[in-house]
C-alpha cells in the first residue's frame, strides 16, 4: 500500500454500493487513511446523486433534442454541398477559361501584338476585373444568398 | 441511431447526466444548455460507441468536455467557485433536502474539475481508465487528483459535521 491506494478500497466502495458490510471491512475503512475519506466521499456523492435523481428533471424531451440535431446535421450537410458545388463551380471556370485562352492562343497572340501596350494593359485589366467578378457572383450566390 | 433506440437510451441517462452537469456547474441555466448539447453533439457523432454502457461514458466525456470549454474561457476550471450560484442548486428546503443542501454545499469548494472527478468515481462509479478518457489525463493523474479531491471532500465534510450515512 502507499499513501494514495488500499487494496481494500474497492471493496469499500462496493460496500457503499451495496450496503453489504463486513465487520472487518467496516473496521477497516473506519481507521485506513485511504479508505476513511473515500468512505465519507462517496457515500456523500450516492446520497446526493440519489438526491437530485428524484428531485431534477431533464429540461427539455427527447424529442426535442432529436429534432434540433436533426437541424443542426442538415445544415452541416448542406454547408458541406455548398462548399463542393463552389469549388467545382471554380474548377469548371477555371479549366473553361484555360480552354479558351489555349484554343485562342495564336489569335489572342496576333491580337497582343498588333496592338499597343496600353490597350494590351486595359484588356489585361478587364480579363482579370472580370475573373473576379465571375468569383464575387459564385461567393455570393453559394454563401451569402437566403435559400 | 434511430428516435426509438435513443429515446429510450435519453430516458436511461438523462437523470444522471442532468445531476452530473449541475453538480459540477453549479448553475441552472448553464446546465441546461449543457446538457441539451451534449446529446445534440452525441446525435452528430457518427462514430461513436454502439454499447450503451460505452454511449454512457460517451456522453459523460461530451459533457466534460463542454463544460470545461465552459470554464476554460474564465479559466474557472481548477479554481474552487466557493460560493458562486449557490443558490443555484439548491432550490428545494424541506428537512429532506437538508442533507442535500450540506453536501452541495461541500461539494461547492472543490474546483469544478474536482466536482466532476468525485461524481464521475463515486457517484456513476466510472473506473480511472474511463474517467482518464473522459477528462483527457492520464490513468495515473486520475488517481492523484481524485486521491486529493477526495481527501479535501472529506475534510470539508468532516468540517461541516456531515456524518458517512
Amino acid at each position: 500500500m502507499n499513501n494514495e491506494t488500499c487494496r481494500f478500497e474497492e471493496q469499500v466502495i462496493d460496500a457503499i454500493r451495496s450496503n453489504d458490510w463486513t465487520a472487518d471491512l467496516e473496521s477497516h475503512a473506519a481507521s485506513c487513511p485511504v479508505c476513511h475519506p473515500t468512505l465519507k466521499a462517496a457515500s456523500a456523492m450516492r446520497r446526493l446523486s440519489a438526491s437530485m435523481a428524484g428531485a431534477e428533471y431533464p429540461p427539455v424531451n427527447h424529442r426535442a433534442l432529436w429534432f434540433r440535431a436533426q437541424i443542426v446535421r442538415r445544415e452541416r450537410r448542406l454547408s458541406i454541398v455548398d462548399l463542393v458545388l463552389f469549388l467545382s463551380s471554380l474548377g469548371v471556370a477555371l479549366a473553361g477559361l484555360v480552354a479558351i485562352v489555349l484554343w485562342n492562343w495564336d489569335s489572342l497572340c496576333a491580337l497582343l501584338g498588333g496592338i499597343s501596350p496600353a490597350s494590351g494593359s486595359q484588356l489585361s485589366l478587364l480579363i482579370v476585373a472580370g475573373g473576379a467578378a465571375l468569383l464575387w457572383v459564385l461567393t455570393e450566390e453559394l454563401f451569402f444568398s437566403d435559400k | 441511431m434511430d428516435e426509438a433506440r435513443f429515446k429510450i437510451f435519453f430516458e436511461l441517462t438523462a437523470k444522471p447526466l442532468r445531476s452530473y452537469i449541475l453538480s459540477v456547474s453549479r448553475d441552472k441555466a448553464l446546465s441546461d444548455d449543457v446538457f441539451q448539447e451534449t446529446y445534440v453533439r452525441f446525435l452528430q457523432s457518427e462514430s461513436g460507441p454502439v454499447e450503451d454502457a460505452k454511449m454512457k461514458s460517451y456522453l459523460f466525456a461530451i459533457a466534460t468536455n463542454i463544460l470545461r470549454d465552459q470554464w476554460r474561457h474564465v479559466s474557472r476550471w481548477q479554481i474552487g467557485s466557493s460560493d458562486e450560484n449557490e443558490a443555484a442548486t439548491h432550490e428545494h428546503h424541506d428537512a429532506d433536502m437538508g442533507d442535500r443542501h450540506s453536501v452541495e454545499q461541500a461539494l461547492a469548494k472543490l474546483t469544478p474539475r474536482e466536482r466532476s472527478l468525485v461524481w464521475l468515481a463515486y457517484a456513476e462509479g466510472y473506473q480511472h481508465k474511463e474517467i482518464a478518457g473522459m477528462l483527457h489525463v492520464g490513468e495515473r493523474s486520475v488517481r492523484v487528483l481524485l486521491f486529493r479531491a477526495k481527501q479535501k471532500l472529506a475534510k470539508i465534510l468532516d468540517g461541516m459535521g456531515i456524518p458517512e450515512e
